[in-house]
């Protein structure tokens, strides 16, 4: 068995997990002895993942689909057995924008989440020209958000706002220059555009789908396939450090955890709000309570739902990512989100686990509870706020909580 | 001749990137700087090929102008692709990445990338030597200071000095500077002389 690793990650709250294994002692205690190394770009993970350098890392929901169907520019097939995050990011505008909507078009404001009908307005009135918009990269849940989100309000992506992809460590000195007009990111990096009061968040991702897909542990086929007990170790290490990172009490802890300059190198004031589930969206207004904001284990978060997979692979044709269905998109998928190796593992230490691949990924506004289980377990909210995200996700057969694939 | 262009915020590296290339017969050569003016100059100089650190963030935002813009009107893509496997590995353990436009042969591209890898290897091992270098200075110093503090205190010889700091160093498994610097900052958390 293979003992000694290297983990990819992106200084973001959300690779919370990796950092809890490593700084909490739950690595050590299945075996492993892990360095976690500092990545500045997603290419770079896909990149050195691919190519041996790390075994492992945290990836963009997205991205190991995009490999395995060789459109992420590469081409070396790659898999996840394991969600490391639920939800986390937001969509931010520069604070003219939202300005300008409160002060013409207040109405729009009466909304949550927030429509992006107050930027169209702005647009007709000519109040504002062709935005910029920036998202972190293209096979990411904040690109499909982001479309979405636009479209929703009646903004026509090319012609009214350009995207463009900005690393996330870039995006608050973009919006201060100017740049850019707004972006989709992860935290801290809106949190960081509201304290300096460049920018307010028009909508957090957990206000857009509650319990949305947004991070993953991604390896190559080739690593899993070779490596079989020490994934099986990785996965067992990081499933109890993310139920101990989804403690309440555990979460100041693990801000000042994050906070670290090998990690994410902020403040610790920054990141610790959203993890308590306390969001400001202006620097002007008060907190909101989203106590969802982070979900590292509960609601099953942890599962490779193959109903994420068909998810992406609708965003990605609807985005022009992907020309064509795939021929066999059950058999890609069961390659790609390795449910049968979760099950694995959680059954190892005695967790609940989900005994079918697919959810409902929409139409369960309040808290419900998921029988097709080894032992029942405690669900939230999968509410879709917009209508194209539903459309998305709605391709995956089952549509309401009644029934399950 | 294909257009090229360098990203990478180290000029000194650039420079001999520059020259080596040039000596192998590229005459196109541009330099851009990583950041938020990068995306203009692509589309501006719209290069065949495009050579980049891997230290530099921008490789995510290079990789959209293929997925989402279209006004990007040369696409460039990734260029392991077009290359065999072993010198992809070479070029992303030393570090460079490299794009390029659609219909670019594979072989061309190949010899740009070698002369990238072997500069940057060239570059890193400089700075490895460096750093060596800089860290055995480091050391001989703090390792005077600390064998100046015991002779002051103990009494000891300059020969028995360092015979301790040398038995300290191996009993706790370090460094003989390793173990001067902890020496040192342990008394200046007693207050003592720290040399």
């Amino acid at each position: 068995m293979k003992r000694e690793l290297r983990i990819g990650f992106l200084p973001l709250t959300d690779c919370a997990v990796l950092v809890a294994a490593q700084e909490r002692g739950f690595f050590e205690k299945h075996g492993l002895v892990v360095t976690l190394q500092r990545e500045v770009s997603w290419a770079n993970i896909r990149d050195r993942v691919a190519f041996g350098e790390l075994d492992a890392a945290h990836m963009l929901a997205p991205m190991p689909l995009a490999a395995a169907l060789g459109i992420d520019g590469l081409g070396v097939p790659m898999q996840t057995a394991l969600g490391i995050g639920l939800n986390g990011s937001a969509i931010t505008l520069a604070t003219r924008l939202m300005q300008g909507i409160r002060e013409h078009f207040p109405a729009c404001l009466h909304s949550s989440p927030l429509r992006a009908t107050g930027l169209k307005a702005l647009l007709e009135h000519r109040l504002e020209h062709r935005l910029v918009m920036a998202c972190v990269y293209p096979f990411s849940q904040h690109y499909y958000l982001l479309r979405a989100w636009l479209e929703d309000g009646g903004l026509v992506i090319g012609r009214d706002v350009e995207i463009q992809v900005i690393p996330p460590s870039r995006m608050v000195s973009a919006l201060a220059a100017g740049a850019i007009d707004g972006y989709c990111a992860g935290e801290p990096w809106n949190q960081a555009a509201v304290q300096r009061g460049i920018g307010c968040v028009a909508v957090s991702s957990y206000g857009l789908w509650h319990n949305g897909p947004e991070k993953v542990l991604g390896t190559t086929h080739s690593w899993a396939a070779a490596h079989p007990d020490t994934h099986l170790a990785l996965l067992k290490a990081l499933l109890e450090a993310a139920h101990w990172a989804d403690e309440a009490g555990n979460r100041p802890l693990l801000a000042g955890l994050l906070a670290r300059p090998e990690y994410l190198n902020v403040p610790q004031a920054l990141i610790c709000p959203p993890l308590l589930g306390c969001y400001r969206h202006a620097a002007d207004e008060p907190e909101r309570r989203v106590p969802d904001f982070n979900v590292f284990a509960r609601y099953a978060a942890n599962f490779p739902w193959h109903s994420h997979g068909h998810y992406f692979l609708a965003q990605m044709q609807a985005s022009g990512q992907l020309a064509d269905p795939p021929a066999a998109a059950d058999t890609l998928l069961a390659g790609t989100f390795r449910t049968d190796v979760y099950r694995q593992a959680a059954a190892a230490l005695g967790l609940p686990y989900p005994t079918g691949n697919h959810i409902p990924l929409s139409g369960c506004t309040m808290p419900w509870v998921l029988h097709e289980a080894s032992q029942a377990i405690a669900m939230g909210s999968n509410h879709i706020a917009l209508h194209p995200l539903r459309a998305s996700a709605g391709q995956t057969g089952p549509s309401g909580c009644m029934s399950s694939g | 001749m294909y257009k090229l262009m360098l990203v990478d915020s180290d000029s000194e590296r650039s420079d001999s990137l520059e020259a080596a290339l040039q000596e192998a017969g590229y005459r196109q050569i541009l330099r851009a700087v990583p950041g938020e003016s990068l995306l203009a100059a692509v589309r501006r100089h719209q290069p065949e090929i495009v050579l980049i650190d891997m230290q530099s963030p921008d490789r995510d935002t290079l990789e959209s102008l293929r997925n989402i813009s279209q006004a990007m009107p040369r696409p460039i893509v990734f260029f392991a692709g077009q290359s065999d496997a072993e010198t992809t590995r070479a070029a992303i353990q030393a570090g460079v990445s490299a794009y390029i436009v659609d219909d670019l042969p594979g072989k061309r591209l190949k010899s740009v990338l070698e002369v990238a890898i072997a500069r940057f290897q060239d570059y890193r091992k400089l700075k490895d030597e460096l750093e060596d270098y800089k860290t055995r200075l480091q050391d001989r110093k703090d390792v005077d200071r600390a064998r100046g503090i015991l002779m002051q205190h103990r009494h000891l010889s300059e020969e028995e000095a360092y015979q301790l700091l040398r038995k300290m160093a191996m009993d706790r498994n370090m460094k003989v500077g390793e173990a001067a610097r902890n020496f040192i900052a342990a008394m200046a958390l007693l207050g003592g002389p720290t040399g």
